[in-house]
């Protein structure tokens, strides 16, 4: 999943970058509100997280400037305004989600999960699809019934075509959702990623779950177990 | 709780209601006494009409008809009644109606008419009038008769005097008065009501736009302040209170204002790094098989808490200073000298921003102050200059006797303020950058530096001219230590 990180004080910002690069997602971050406007402008992300007292431009307007420019994206604002009528403003200029700082990292993991899980409509982090199963918390997948130990990246790649289950997703949204803004990885990272994935759910028939779809991209086909 | 509607109302009601009760006594008074005279005057003119009919000759009085050819006094029903007695007390004559019984008669009648009330014989109120006179002389009648001479007889036996008195019933005067008393308090009474009402009603309307105001101001809160009172359509007499009302909202307004940026850029600077703190460690934590991380998260942890230190330390340094009055230890301190060594903490920075420091003491210029306190303020007034001054500019110390104390200004260039930043300058916590974006300041310097002031009873004052930013300090100089004149003026790097 890919995240942007907006948040002006360093220590703050490199250790959440640190911690939520390590809990899966490819993170952007920017330091002051009109790099991060631009940032969000520019790219798409599954979810943002942002501080309201921002350098530059301040956090409400990045938040009203995006929701006007019709991004649907989900925002977490993570504030150390603490009043209710921060918190409301906050959320009623589009902010999905209000967390004060201080905050546990757990908790910001779990709301954000539950974010992304929003975007795709799914309210269980248990996914189920065919014979797959994926818990989007747990971060572990499952085939017939068999967990199937995957790197974090390949489980990136499971997650999102499960959760865009009959959906065909281009390399380039795959390549998006696994790596930050500015991580220059080889062009077929997606394909060598897709190639062991495949081989770890079914060697026997490569094309039997991740299906590709010449030009197009891949596909895992819909549908109840 | 005193009302000013209620004494209103009962200061006029009382005061109308006295004027109208004593209006209403003087007038049925007025008439009273009118109407008893008429009455008194009409008794007395019946009195004299009667006397006119009585007459004397040859040492005798007698009456010229019975009962002076006037049917009231020989009436069954209500009669009226007269007598006459001669000066000795001898009855004369009497009326019918009197039968055998005598009226009162007073010991001292004179010719003036004696007027009193009495109980007539029928047992009815009265009124008496008493004359007395001498009456016409039957010869005298003759003469102005006949006109013609009368003849020779003893002048002494026709100079009898007589004492008349008449009485009447005074049933219809009573009655009358009566009716006037019972009508004068029926309109006192109805007044006393219709003034009530109007004053009811007046003092309503007077102070209707008071019950507005009181309304308005009731209905004010917090999220209010900015609202202002409304002077235009007032009264007179409201308007310099609604004047002083709304210079305290605005007053109030702005106090609110700085409590409330105080309060958030304190959460701010606690939450802040206590965010930094948990996350920090709860990342390290939720990878604890990651050890190379635990030195570096170690570090984090210790600036973090050092950083914290420091913002405590300054607000516990300023509740010190703010809530008790502080023990000051004064030296003569020599400014010189104390200049160079508080520059010494911001040179660093100072170096990094290519800025230099601009020394405007004259070498000899020494106050008795407390010399740790002072050196407080000028590293702080250093500190501020060099972190918020433009790169490359200096930063300048002048001091210099002035009338009866010193003046000591550090003035640096700056693009980042703005006139309006000026009157919050000294506010704790204040930064220009509402992100407080960390640059090791915590916005409580210049706080300390005006808390500081105010223990050495130091006069301070924040101007910008242009991009010229300057703080200047006065104070009184107990003991000036000034051994020559300002002349000279040195500068260093």
């Amino acid at each position: 999943m890919r995240l942007l990180l907006i948040e002006d004080s360093a220590r703050l910002r490199t250790t959440l970058e640190r911690g939520l690069r390590r809990a899966g997602y490819a993170v952007d971050a920017a330091t002051d509100g009109r790099e991060g406007l631009w940032l969000a402008t520019e790219n798409e992300y599954d979810v943002i997280v942002l501080d309201l007292m921002l350098p530059e431009i301040d956090g409400l307007t990045v938040l009203r400037t995006l929701r006007n420019e019709g991004k649907t994206t989900h925002v977490l604002v993570l504030s150390a305004r603490d009043l209710v009528e921060d918190r409301v403003q906050g959320l009623r200029q589009g902010a999905d989600d209000y967390m004060v700082k201080p905050f546990s990292f757990d908790e910001l993991c779990a709301r954000l999960e539950a974010l992304v899980r929003r975007s795709y409509q799914a309210k269980n982090p248990v996914i189920q699809t065919g014979d797959l199963e994926i818990n989007t918390v747990a971060r572990r997948a499952w085939y017939a019934g068999e967990e199937i130990k995957l790197t974090p990246r390949e489980y990136g790649i499971l997650e999102i075509l499960v959760l865009r289950a009959g959906e065909v997703v281009s390399r380039r949204d795959l390549w998006e959702h696994l790596y930050a803004f500015d991580f220059e990885a080889a062009s077929n990272v997606v394909d060598v990623l897709v190639y062991s994935l495949r081989k770890k759910l079914d060697a026997g028939d490569p094309q039997r779950v991740v299906k590709t779809r010449r030009g197009l991209g891949y596909v895992i086909d819909g549908g109840a177990p | 709780m005193k009302s000013l509607r209620g004494r209103l109302t009962v200061w006029l009601l009382a005061g109308t209601g006295l004027l109208l009760v004593a209006g209403g006594l003087t007038l049925d008074r007025v008439i009273s006494s009118r109407l008893r005279r008429e009455y008194d005057a009409a008794l007395v003119a019946r009195a004299r009409s009667l006397g006119t009919l009585t007459e004397q000759g040859n040492g005798k009085v007698w009456l010229e008809s019975v009962d002076g050819g006037t049917p009231e006094f020989g009436s069954k029903e209500n009669p009226d009644y007269f007598e006459i007695w001669r000066s000795g007390g001898a009855m004369v004559q009497r009326s019918s109606s009197l039968g055998t019984r005598d009226l009162p008669r007073s010991a001292h009648a004179a010719a003036a008419p004696l007027l009193s009330d009495l109980t007539l014989p029928d047992g009815r109120r009265g009124r008496l009038v008493e004359i007395s006179f001498r009456p016409r002389s039957e010869l005298e009648e003759d003469e102005e008769r006949e006109n013609a001479p009368a003849p020779a007889r003893d002048p002494s036996a026709d100079n009898l005097t007589v004492t008349l008195a008449v009485a009447h019933g005074r049933a219809d005067l009573d009655a009358f008065l009566t009716s006037v008393h019972v009508t004068l308090l029926l309109v006192v009474v109805g007044l006393l009501a219709g003034t009530a009402a109007l004053v009811k009603a007046a003092v309503g309307v007077g102070l209707a736009p008071l019950d507005s105001l009181a309304a308005r101001l009731e209905g004010m809160g917090t999220e209010s302040l900015g609202e202002r009172l409304a002077a235009a359509d007032a009264p007179l007499e409201l308007v310099p209170m609604i004047r002083h009302l709304n210079g305290l909202l605005a007053r109030l307004q702005e106090s609110f204002a700085r409590e409330r940026a105080f309060s958030a850029n304190l959460a701010h600077e606690l939450r802040t790094p206590l965010a930094e703190l948990r996350a920090v460690t709860d990342v390290a934590l939720k990878w604890p098989e990651d050890s190379s991380s635990w030195l570096a998260s170690l570090e984090e942890v210790r600036a973090i808490g050092l950083q914290m230190e420091t913002v405590v330390a300054n607000l516990l340094a300023l509740a010190n200073w703010e809530a008790r009055e502080p023990a000051l230890r004064t030296s003569e301190v020599p400014l010189r000298e104390l200049v160079a060594g508080c520059w010494t903490a911001a040179a660093r920075e100072a170096e990094e921003k290519e800025m230099t420091l601009q020394v405007e003491v004259p070498e000899e210029l020494a106050i008795v102050a407390d010399r740790e306190k002072l050196a407080l303020i000028l590293s702080n007034l250093f500190s501020n200059a060099v972190a918020y001054g433009s790169p490359g500019g200096p930063v300048t110390c002048s001091a210099a006797a002035a009338a009866g104390g010193f003046e000591l200004s550090v003035r640096n260039s700056t693009a980042l303020l703005s006139p309006e930043d000026v009157p919050r300058i000294f506010d704790r916590f204040w930064r220009k950058d509402p992100a407080r974006s960390g640059n090791g300041h915590t916005g409580l310097g210049l706080a300390l530096v005006a808390a500081l002031c105010e223990s050495l009873e130091l006069e301070k004052e924040a101007r910008l001219d242009g991009d010229r930013f300057e703080i200047t300090l006065r104070g009184r100089l107990h003991r000036p230590f000034i051994n020559t004149p300002l002349a000279s003026k040195s500068s260093s790097g």
